[in-house]
């Protein structure tokens, strides 16, 4: 991780994609997942899964945010690799994202590794 | 637009603030923003702030919709000792929307008290949550 990483301007996400020890993709989302950035986190995550990508794991370190909305998107996310053959892990959440999860229901349908 | 600050009554373990906002998504940052504010201010926990920006993000979403629309939306932020108030009319979206399961169970836990009154033409909401002494 880039602990001097630019500052994300507001409204804005950033990622950054790279291969996993695993031989599965692993990409950090960096920012704050709301009604108006999912549409961004959606799009990423489905040019990764329309490039091939099966084992994808999401990378929530820097992922200072996230509502129902964000959620929907992991969920079909999900889905998609799942129809692929391949799986969705999330990975390091920050507590209240993890608190989100939680009580969402969410952490009882994606696997979440810290 | 926001009118901020004002104590009111003399009281001063009170506030009340008022946002003014377009109906859309980028605009509803701002809404937690002031929420987050206002709750540090009279010494909530971080966990609780974070409830309380969870809280007003899923209710804005209400009236804001996936993709905004043309308007403004008000949204009254009070407390009274240590716990915060939200109100807020709006424009309803067309189509209207609903809460998501999410959104249900991540309100029902993180909120005191909620309500949405929701007709064609207007969604207006209200928003309880107050600090818990450890």
């Amino acid at each position: 991780m880039e602990a001097d990483a630019d500052p994300i301007p507001p409204g804005q996400l950033s990622f950054e994609t790279a291969l996993s020890p695993d031989g599965g993709l692993r990409v950090v989302v960096r920012g704050e997942v709301d009604v108006s950035t999912a549409p961004q986190l959606r799009e990423e995550l489905d040019a990764l899964l329309s490039q091939g990508a099966r084992n994808l794991t999401i990378d929530l370190g820097e992922m200072t945010f996230i509502d129902s909305t964000g959620l929907g998107v992991l969920v079909g996310a999900l889905k998609r690799a799942r129809r692929a053959g391949g799986d969705v892990t999330l990975s390091r959440p920050t507590r209240s994202a993890r608190r989100v999860f939680d009580i969402s229901g969410l952490s009882e349908i994606i696997p979440i590794v810290d | 637009v926001a009118q901020t600050g004002r104590l009111t009554g003399g009281d001063e373990d009170s506030a009340r603030v008022a946002l003014t906002l377009p109906t859309a998504p980028e605009f509803v940052r701002l809404a937690r923003l002031t929420a987050a504010g206002l709750a540090s201010q009279i010494g909530f926990t971080y966990d609780e702030i974070e409830d309380l920006r969870i809280a007003v993000d899923e209710l804005c979403y209400l009236i804001v919709g996936p993709d905004g629309h043309r308007g403004t939306m008000v949204l009254w932020f009070s407390n009274e000792g240590r716990t915060i108030t939200v109100e807020a009319r709006g424009p309803a979206p067309r189509p209207p929307r609903e809460l998501s399961a999410f959104s249900r169970r991540i309100l029902n836990a993180v909120a005191d008290h909620h309500a949405v009154i929701s007709t064609n033409d207007e969604v207006r909401f209200e928003l309880r949550r107050a600090h818990r002494d450890e």
